[in-house]
């Protein structure tokens, strides 16, 4: 048996709520527990270690927790050999993922990280897509420059991951009753890693 | 943990001391994760500070991973709020003293997909230079060397391998002494899973 602290396990916390106007939507809360994936485990194992000791030393992986995607599925479990998001939906015209808008340490979640990024009323809710009930979603590890030539995959864009693409693999995945995104609401999602 | 020969084996701490190539003894089992690495290295290390847009760059809280391990001659409980060593030991005495050694290159290894292996020998003759010492604890230290690209944000979280007193972010210790002297070496493999 191993002891709790023998390790480090990563606990994440979801939630998500629209706003109009600033004012909660009532019904809108969704607050649930998700899964750490395996993805993001082995992620954690290379981010922990370096490569090779010099100066300077050189790490395994840059990547870190970076952005968010959100879809429609609602057949995935939130299994930790959740691969990616079962039907994305864009961000924009051309996107999947949204880059974090705020990392934060509040005291409240201590040990532990907040990541949190507000969806615009044009955004997710598209022009082509109007009305989209988002009931997945996954946190997903980059870098953009700083260690990007060495690590870069897409040219131009300059980070491993390719934003567009629908079939990235997230650290972390979450599922919960549909909540609807309209061009009427903001939709603010909150992701909670604690150790 | 698997053995050399495979076998499933309990704890992720092995830290075997050896004559002329040979086991003589070995302490094996548990760590503890101490509450630095879960409230101030690991938070720091997963997060970025600020993302960049295309002309800046991404700029990370921290950029301290496992580098080093050390040793020493006292004793604490293993419990997350262990900080310190009790009474760390010299790995060389220099000039200048030097408390903290280095993880060898290529000497952090996936043993799964989701941990991580540290394997870390120690000599003898840097060991027990002033004479025979009687190891009873371990610790593992997260920090980087790069003296062209860090920035002063982070001043405070590099450690100094010359100073006894850096903070754990792993400790393992034992009552019963590896009593070390210069004809032996110590071999340690430390494993952190997630």
């Amino acid at each position: 048996m191993l002891y709790k602290s023998d390790g480090l396990e990563v606990q994440a916390n979801f939630s998500a709520l629209l706003r109009e106007r600033g004012k909660v939507v009532p019904g809108s809360l969704r607050e649930v527990h998700n899964v750490f994936t395996n993805n993001g485990r082995s992620w954690l194992a290379n981010l922990v270690a370096w490569s090779s000791l010099a100066d300077p030393d050189v790490a395994k992986t840059h990547q870190r927790v970076r952005w968010l995607g959100l879809g429609t599925g609602v057949t995935f479990l939130e299994s930790p050999e959740v691969g990616r998001l079962e039907t994305p939906v864009k961000v924009n015209s051309s996107d999947y993922l949204a880059a974090i808008h705020t990392t934060s340490f509040p005291p409240a979640i201590a040990p532990g990280a907040r990541f949190t990024r507000e969806y615009g009323t044009g955004e997710i809710s598209i022009a082509t897509n109007p009305v989209v009930p988002v009931s997945e979603a996954g946190l997903f590890v980059d870098t953009l420059g700083l260690y990007g030539t060495a690590d870069s995959v897409f040219p131009g864009l300059d980070t491993l991951l390719d934003p567009t693409s629908e079939t990235n693999s997230p650290v972390a995945y979450a599922r919960f009753e549909p909540i609807t995104k309209t061009q009427d609401f903001v939709l603010e999602v909150r992701w909670d890693f604690r150790f | 943990m698997f053995n050399d020969q495979g076998h499933y084996r309990e704890g992720n701490f092995t830290a075997t001391l050896r004559k002329d190539g040979l086991e003589v003894d070995r302490r094996h089992g548990h760590n503890v994760v101490t509450d630095y690495a879960r409230e101030e290295w690991l938070p720091k290390l997963l997060t970025w500070a600020s993302l960049g847009n295309g002309i800046t760059d991404d700029v990370p809280n921290s950029d301290a991973r496992l580098r080093w391990i050390g040793v020493g001659e006292g004793w604490r409980p293993e419990i997350p709020a262990v900080k310190f060593l009790e009474a760390p030991l010299a790995v060389d005495y220099g000039p200048p003293v030097v408390y903290l050694g280095e993880i060898a290159p290529g000497s952090m290894t996936n043993p799964v997909v989701t941990s991580i292996r540290i394997n870390h020998s120690f000599l003898g003759s840097d060991l027990a230079a002033m004479g025979d010492v009687d190891i009873t604890e371990f610790g593992l230290y997260a920090g980087y060397l790069d003296t062209v690209f860090y920035p002063e944000w982070e001043t405070g979280t590099r450690m100094d391998p010359e100073s006894a007193i850096n903070p754990v972010v792993a400790y393992k210790s034992f009552i019963d002494p590896l009593t070390v002297g210069v004809v032996n070496t110590l071999d340690v493999q430390w494993e952190i899973r997630f």
